[in-house]
């Protein structure tokens, strides 16, 4: 027998982990394919996960926490309709490149798969390379093709879900690939099945400075669950950072009630109009702010000092009135035209504080979000010219 | 006219100023479109789309480095195809242009359902072989501010009285006119940054470059005024800039905004000692030649008189607007004016107005 030094053996024993940091960064750079929840996804050493709950032989919870093999598994969690599928990676100790043991946070799903199938779909396995920078990303996109056709086979038994299902892959003009499918119900157990959705939401023709100002890709999820046979759905919104920029966060969307009896299909057009029409807010936000800003150039091309070139949020002119020269800062946010006009900052160029100059907002700016642009910024000048003598007077008065 | 308004009227006709010739478009004879002339200077860095409808075409007015008048109307969009809504917002990107000139001509398109007149037809040719010369697009990029302050104090030197009767020197005044600067240049954008330079017989850069106004202001409070010296050699105050500094690389800079720019303001304070060039203009040409490196002077200084120098230093810091970009303005013993002026040089240089074309008064509207 041979004995392994103890040095050796803490090498081997971490050998997984050092074996596919390449791999791992492989997915962390590119996404794990195969999950709507991309950024989501999380891979850990079993060691520093939560243990993984079993049942028990007489059904009952129990939780494990495998320490003899923590360090030579992976878990792989991947979000998957609204739940969690956690794929749990055994790895040889003593021949850590060999291909691992595969185990499921979904009990029922690893009861069903027979060696067969996993040869057949998930063929990484069968051609396992260590030395392969995606052979991890390989092997949890086919293990998710497996699932996704085991989650779509049970949907078969459940009637209702799979019109449903096959209603909202004609109405949205989505593919599979495009909705994830957990059916938890059986004839003897109703739990919650959901469907998670990617909506065809398009920017197409948001500006693209707007799109760009925050990474990621734009992506409009809805997650519905399905508490009950009778109860009605239950819908989420999830909404990229970047969408989320655009049109504001998912929670702060209220979603229209369900009515009794509503199919989801129907449920999900009413989402998506509520959702284009934010969007032609959006757009309209922007453009009525560009309006504005060159309204404002037209009448003040000559005195202009900055304005926000690419999102038309501000525009900073210097005005003279009676030899009193001062600067007006004009803001303009998301909200407007819809919900408030120019936000109108008076400052001073001769008096200041310790830290700024002396500056007035008007509170006093008559607004109405059907002027047009011109009578806006008529209105703003009205406005200042009605302030300029108070704020001469108290910036003297402040400093 | 005063010296000082002569030669800026020589530096504006100097500049390069392609005037096309005004006019209203109308056809059909049909009065019922409602028309309004704006002046607008060009600030979208684009091509002003043209746009035409049922006969009517829309000329472009006079071009003055920029100013652009616009015949502006609004569009039936049930009389036939606009080309595109108009308004000086619509861009487009440049293309192939190599030189920093664009032509109007790519984008005037015309249609027309009725003939046009012959003078609209002339004005329409005349436009079209009109070239504006555009350095880079008007875009708000951080700017990274060089501020070269003269702490030279001249024998002689008058103070600032103030309406209330107190006295203060020159250095005071600046340094107070350039804290508000700085507060509300921050205040526009966060992002521009600041470096100080004191000049007295050599320039030394005191502050690197920081977005927070008050480092600079602590800074500028400890400058002391110095003895004048016998000369000023601004070559020694743009090697010391060249050195400190790293150009923005743009492949196609009439087109593509830079990640920021560089701006320096001159605050020259001398009426006796002329600056001068006493190594030579290599660096200085260098700097100036870019296209994101702009130059600003005020000029701080005694009453004109015989027993000064003014006009003639004054000469000398206009003669350093070899471009026409930038802002050189002159003040004497007037705080108030001293102070207009620090808010005239809080304009973004990609943003702003040709100097001579700045008007800040805020007319009533009866």
């Amino acid at each position: 027998m041979v004995e392994i030094p103890m040095e050796e053996q803490a090498s081997l024993n971490n050998a997984p982990l050092n074996m596919f940091t390449r791999q791992m960064e492989y997915m962390k750079v590119n996404g794990v394919p195969g999950v709507l929840f991309s950024d989501c996804a999380e891979i850990s050493k079993a060691s520093e996960a939560q243990g993984v709950k079993n049942k028990g032989d007489n059904g009952e919870i129990l939780e494990c926490r495998p320490e003899s093999y923590s360090e030579n598994t992976l878990l792989i969690k991947l979000p998957y309709a609204g739940t969690n599928l956690t794929i749990h990676l055994l790895f040889n100790p003593q021949e850590p490149w060999m291909v691992p043991e595969m185990t499921f946070s979904d009990d029922r799903f690893t009861s069903t798969i027979t060696l067969k199938d996993l040869e057949d779909q998930v063929p990484s396995l069968n051609e396992w390379d260590t030395s392969t920078d995606d052979i991890l990303a390989q092997l949890v996109h086919q293990v998710l093709q497996l699932y996704r056709g085991y989650q779509l086979d049970r949907l078969e038994e459940d009637e209702i879900l799979q019109i449903q299902y096959e209603s909202l892959l004609k109405a949205l003009k989505i593919g599979e690939g495009d909705i994830e499918v957990s059916v938890n119900s059986t004839e003897q157990v109703s739990t919650t099945s959901s469907f998670l959705m990617r909506l065809p939401l398009s920017l197409q023709d948001v500006p693209p400075v707007l799109v760009d100002a925050n990474p990621g890709t734009p992506n409009t999820f809805l997650q519905v669950d399905f508490p009950r046979r009778e109860a009605a759905f239950v819908p989420k919104l999830h909404l990229s950072s970047c969408v989320e920029s655009l049109i504001g966060e998912a929670s702060s969307l209220a979603l229209p009630t369900v009515p009794p009896g509503i199919g989801v299909m129907d449920y999900v057009e009413r989402i998506m109009e509520l959702l284009e029409e934010k969007v032609r807010r959006t757009i309209l936000s922007f453009e009525t702010r560009k309006q504005f800003i060159a309204e404002v150039l037209c009448q003040f091309g000559c005195a202009v000092v900055e304005y926000d070139a690419e999102r038309f949020n501000k525009i900073v002119v210097m005005m003279e009135v009676k030899d009193f020269h001062f600067l007006a800062f004009i803001s303009l946010g998301s909200l407007f035209p819809q919900q408030h006009g120019p936000r109108v900052v008076l400052q001073s160029l001769y008096h200041n504080s310790a830290k700024e100059p002396v500056s007035k907002e008007l509170t006093d700016l008559k607004y109405s979000s059907q002027w047009k642009p011109e009578e806006m910024v008529q209105h703003t000048k009205e406005a200042i010219l009605a302030n300029i003598s108070s704020f001469q007077m108290s910036s003297i008065r402040t400093s | 006219m005063t010296r000082i308004e002569a030669h800026l009227r020589r530096r504006a006709l100097n500049l390069c100023e392609p005037v096309l010739q005004h006019t209203l478009a109308a056809c059909s004879g049909d009065t019922s479109f409602p028309l309004h002339i704006t002046p607008l200077s060009f600030y979208f860095a684009s091509p002003i789309q043209v746009i035409a409808s049922a006969g009517w075409s829309w000329c472009l007015g006079s071009a003055a480095l920029g100013s652009v008048y616009k015949a502006a109307s609004l569009l039936n969009s049930s009389q036939g195809n606009p080309l595109q809504r108009p308004g000086p917002l619509s861009w487009r990107p440049r293309g192939q242009d190599s030189s920093r000139c664009f032509r109007m001509s790519e984008e005037v398109e015309v249609l027309s359902g009725n003939t046009l007149s012959e003078d609209v037809e002339k004005v329409v040719e005349k436009i079209s072989n009109t070239t504006v010369e555009f350095r880079v697009p008007r875009v708000n990029c951080p700017e990274h501010i060089i501020l070269v302050v003269d702490v030279c104090h001249e024998v002689g030197n008058t103070p600032y009285r103030l309406a209330d009767g107190s006295k203060f020197s020159a250095l005071y005044m600046v340094k107070r006119a350039l804290t508000l600067f700085l507060q509300n240049k921050h205040a526009i954008d966060a992002r521009h940054k600041f470096a100080l330079v004191l000049l007295h017989n050599i320039p030394v850069w005191i502050s690197d470059f920081t977005s927070d106004p008050q480092k600079i202001i602590s800074d500028l409070e400890l400058a002391e005024e110095r003895p004048a010296t016998t000369h000023c050699d601004l070559s020694l105050v743009f090697e010391l800039i060249a050195h400190q500094i790293s150009l923005p690389k743009c492949s196609n800079p009439s087109v593509v905004p830079p990640p920021y720019m560089y701006r320096t303001i001159l605050i020259y304070g001398r009426s006796h000692c002329l600056p001068q060039f006493l190594h030579g203009k290599e660096l200085f040409s260098h700097l100036i030649q870019s296209p994101h490196f702009v130059l600003d002077v005020l000029y701080t200084h005694e009453s004109p008189s015989d027993n000064n120098k003014c006009e003639g230093i004054f000469d000398l810091l206009c003669g350093l607007d070899e471009g026409g970009w930038s802002y050189v303005l002159e003040v004497s013993r007037n705080a108030t004016k001293l102070h207009n002026y620090f808010g005239t040089l809080l304009a973004h240089p990609f943003q702003r107005p040709v100097q001579k074309d700045l008007s800040y008064t805020l007319v009533p509207k009866d």
